[in-house]
């Protein structure tokens, strides 16, 4: 394969581009699903391609194939559509600087998960589906189990050549209650860059006993009241609240207008950086993007442009100082990359992508952030998500809100808690987080930007949160 | 892409290795993407790959595997690991249903999309638009031509075969002060009006300047096209049998029950001439033109063989594979008898909204929803567009706005593979704002 890529970059160097680059991914995935006691899905997939990005003369070609055989047919056209380009190019496009690399990287995994044998991984998806049917009420359950390796071949003709190979070990559960009128639903989604043991570290029977019983709990639970109220969000929230309200925000690409017609625009301007500061929390708000921390979907040593993975402040105690950037960007506000040119396959060119957002943990413990509330609420599970195209105005939804009154849970759970907010208010109104203890980072697979659609996996880590005063329910609607 | 005997042949080639009954699922495809920011071209992008999933059977086991190594090696690798899980899988529900022998039309890649949108056409496309963009405004929006062939085939030696071309064009145009306006066209056969999107979107930007902050709380809209088609799509995600056996559907133990108003009827027309030409599903069943409401009734679900044998009734051929039931393909949305500028001058105080931004459900057993408004939205005043306004909040039952739709437009446009009118909703609430 070395040889089959090297030579690829050495005929893109003979059609005298300004630089070329080339990502080679071959995926295998391994999905199994137990749904309502049967076995619902077993699927293995194997895909495997090649992306050739080409620049001449300032302007940007891309084409992408699944046939080997044709890897220096696929580099002339990526050139011939970069001389098209060319029609319709109003500043030449300048890449940063970066080193030339040759270098290995593979995520450490203790239990190669296609190494489990099949039955094993059945029979811990049948034990949750056993477990969540537990509770008398529960009318439908899901569980599932995916796998996935990526061996990442990245080569430019700078002389780059990086190979990495990464893994991904994921599951979901579902538990669902159902009445004539309403439905409720508890449920678990991670995933992360390791082997078998993070499945096992997850806990996922005990897991399914306490989301059957919460499903039936919440169906017969009163809505949640609305007003203003301190809110602790749990990491399974939190993650939401950081993506949409940081994650997006502060990517480099939507700033300048590139996704201005898709995934939108941000708030955000690059001269919050410099001459217009901008306060984006509270003191309590240090979030990082974070390509080394150990298992997040976003952890590499180097992205798809070959940049080495960084960790990057993007809020330091509530001020904004960074941004998240490939190298086509970077370079127009006059910085390098931050290591966050990603693309979600063999298939698709690299743009910003979220490595591991993270809001770094506090000094508080989750039982310290219930104490500092007279009443209010802990909510949990993000279950709806919507903010505007500027990413100001968000409103999202979680699956469970517990009850806490004069310091402490009172063990009454509601449905349906609503909260919405504008970013810059809501993170202002943050007065804690809990510590290290509290700390963990969850995996999404499902961010989707760009066209053609991106679908990327990116991951979150945070400990409970609280807000002050906020708006929970939906006012206005008689 | 594949022509049919070059489909047919991979699908013989995999078949001839197995061992039980199998199904086999080819996809082959070419997707060509210029994508324009800040009135220049940001992104351009041809990818092209061929996928083969085969599933196998005995009995009621099953397992699948897929790959898109399509070498005789890669194609006996799929065959054996496919063979290999068989092994090991306990009984499923069903056992393989039988492959129709219904015959049902196949389509072709044409040539008119092909020749009209090669990569220098696109180019082309995209800087003659430009020459409408006024000064201190940007463009931005993608310019896509892609072309599938789908193939199913199984051990026994049925088969079917569909291709189709697609075209996509989207546009924002954005003014330096931030209001913007959109255009967006899609076309299957002929070469849609491109220019006319960036016209659309240059003048409805120029028009978004300056716009008022809206009031909360309960509004009449006149929404485009384009804003009821985003509404609708999360109405007919609900359509699934699938959805209504899960629980998560506003439509649970209601068929044969009217839940939305008299004037509002959904069908799913596979055939219609501007919409996509694929006859067949992922079960390989003709698909069927159903009608999922009917004059504000629930009438269908839609079905893929697996619903369809739980509830005991023939599948209407909107299989998506993957266990998910049914979806519409060909939405088509009956047209009323007013245009859309009657229905604007009609109205003495109310909104309009070109399109809206990020809806999602807030909760999909009572329809509601949530989402904001972008890209145009302008307030009506004694029947004539006044002001424009700027982003508002909705959050609102569509169990509730689809029994106030006062007026339907008799102009429909082609939305996302969707035939959609503009229609005027009484009671609509806006919630919060930016």
């Amino acid at each position: 394969m070395k040889d089959l890529i090297q030579s690829a970059m050495d005929y893109a160097k003979s059609l005298d581009v300004d630089y070329a680059d080339i990502r080679y991914k071959d995926i295998l995935k391994e999905d199994i699903s137990v749904e309502n006691s049967q076995l619902t899905e077993t699927s293995n997939s194997r895909s495997q391609g090649y992306g050739v990005r080409v620049y001449v003369d300032g302007a940007m070609g891309f084409a992408a194939s699944s046939d080997m055989t044709q890897m220096n047919e696929t580099v002339k056209k990526a050139y011939e559509i970069a001389r098209t380009s060319l029609t319709l190019l109003k500043e030449k496009v300048q890449l940063d600087k970066k080193e030339a690399v040759q270098a290995t990287h593979e995520t450490p995994v203790v239990k190669d998960p296609f190494a489990i044998p099949f039955a094993e991984k059945l029979a811990l998806l049948m034990e949750c589906d056993k477990n969540m049917r537990g509770t008398e009420g529960v009318t439908r359950t899901l569980s599932s189990l995916m796998f996935r390796k990526d061996d990442v071949i990245f080569a430019d003709t700078d002389g780059s050549y990086i190979d990495q190979k990464f893994c991904q070990s994921g599951a979901v559960l579902e538990a669902t209650a159902i009445s004539d009128t309403d439905t409720q639903e508890r449920s678990f989604t991670d995933l992360k860059r390791a082997g078998y043991e993070t499945i096992l570290n997850m806990n996922l029977i005990k897991l399914a006993a306490t989301l059957g019983k919460e499903a039936v709990a919440l169906l017969h639970a009163e809505d949640c009241p609305s007003g203003e109220f301190d809110v602790i969000l749990m990491p399974r929230q939190m993650f939401l609240q950081i993506h949409e309200s940081v994650g997006h925000p502060t990517e480099l690409d939507r700033i300048l207008g590139s996704e201005a017609a898709f995934a939108g625009r941000s708030f955000v301007e690059t001269e919050n950086l410099t001459t217009k500061p901008l306060t984006y929390g509270s003191e309590h708000v240090t979030i990082v993007a974070d390509a080394t921390c150990p298992l997040g979907l976003g952890t590499f040593a180097y992205d798809d442009e070959g940049v080495a993975g960084q960790n990057v402040t993007l809020i330091d105690k509530g001020k904004f100082v960074g941004l998240q950037t490939s190298r086509d960007n970077a370079s127009k506000i006059g910085q390098n990359s931050s290591g966050g040119g990603l693309s979600d396959g063999w298939r698709n060119l690299p743009i910003v992508r979220m490595t591991n957002i993270n809001l770094l943990p506090g000094d508080f413990t989750l039982d310290t952030l219930i104490a500092g509330i007279e009443y209010g609420f802990v909510f949990d599970q993000n279950k709806s998500w919507s903010i505007d195209d500027l990413r100001v105005n968000f409103q999202f939804a979680c699956e469970i809100a517990r009850e806490v009154k004069d310091g402490k849970l009172t063990g009454r759970v509601f449905k349906n808690p609503i909260y919405a907010g504008k970013t810059t208010d809501f993170w202002a109104s943050c007065d804690g987080t809990a510590n290290k203890d509290f700390w963990e980072i969850i995996g999404t697979p499902n961010c989707g930007k760009g066209q053609p659609m991106q679908i990327m996996r990116v991951s979150h880590g945070s400990s409970p949160t609280r807000f002050r005063k906020v708006k929970v329910g939906v006012d206005h609607v008689e | 892409m594949l022509n049919k005997e070059a489909a047919r042949n991979i699908i013989e080639k995999t078949m001839a290795h197995v061992n039980y009954y199998a199904m086999a699922w080819l996809s082959d495809s070419e997707q060509n993407t210029t994508r324009f920011a800040n009135s220049e071209i940001s992104q351009n992008v041809s990818i092209s790959g061929t996928s083969l999933s085969l599933r196998v059977y005995d009995g009621k086991k099953s397992a699948s595997c897929s790959t898109n190594v399509l070498t005789d090696e890669g194609l006996k690798k799929l065959v054996q690991d496919a063979e290999n899980l068989l092994q090991f899988v306990p009984d499923g529900e069903f056992e393989a249903f039988p492959f129709p022998d219904e015959p049902v039309q196949e389509s072709q890649n044409g040539d008119i999309l092909f020749n009209a949108f090669g990569t220098e056409s696109r180019a082309k496309f995209i800087k003659d638009g430009m020459a409408v963009i006024e000064s201190g405004f940007t463009a931005a929006g993608a310019l896509n031509f892609n072309r599938q062939v789908i193939a199913i085939g199984n051990s026994k030696g049925c088969f079917r075969y569909t291709a189709y071309d697609c075209v996509t064009f989207n546009i924002v145009v954005t003014h330096e002060d931030g209001s913007a306006g959109a255009g967006e066209c899609i076309s299957y056969t002929s070469v849609p009006d491109i220019l006319g999107c960036f016209k659309k979107a240059q003048s409805t930007s120029k028009a978004a300047r300056n716009a008022v902050s809206p009031e909360l709380g309960a509004h009449t809209v006149v929404l485009s096209p384009v804003a009821f088609a985003d509404l609708i799509n999360f109405v007919c995600w609900m359509m699934s049998a699938k959805a209504v056996d899960d629980g998560a559907s506003f439509a649970k133990g209601k068929l044969g029950q009217k839940v939305f108003g008299e004037n509002l009827t959904i069908r799913d027309e596979v055939g219609h001439p501007e919409l996509r030409p694929w006859f067949f599903d992922i079960d390989a069943n003709p698909r069927k033109p159903v009608t999922l409401i009917d004059k504000g009734v629930v009438s269908s679900y839609l079905y893929d063989n697996v619903t369809a044998a739980r509830h005991k009734v023939p599948s209407t051929g909107h299989s998506v594979g993957s266990g998910e039931g049914g979806y519409a393909e060909n939405l088509v949305i009956e047209a009323g008898n007013k245009s859309m500028d009657e229905i604007i001058s009609s109205t003495k105080k109310g909104i309009y909204i070109n399109e809206f931004h990020y809806t999602n459900f807030v909760n999909p057993r009572n329809l509601q929803l949530t989402g904001l408004t972008r890209n145009g939205t302008f307030l009506i005043e004694d029947g004539k567009i006044t002001k424009p306004m700027a982003t508002v909040r909705f959050t609102e039952s569509m169990l509730d706005a689809f029994c106030n739709i006062t007026a339907i437009s008799s102009e429909r446009e082609l939305v996302g593979g969707a035939l959609v009118p503009g229609v005027k909703i009484e009671t609509f609430h806006f919630t919060s704002k930016p």
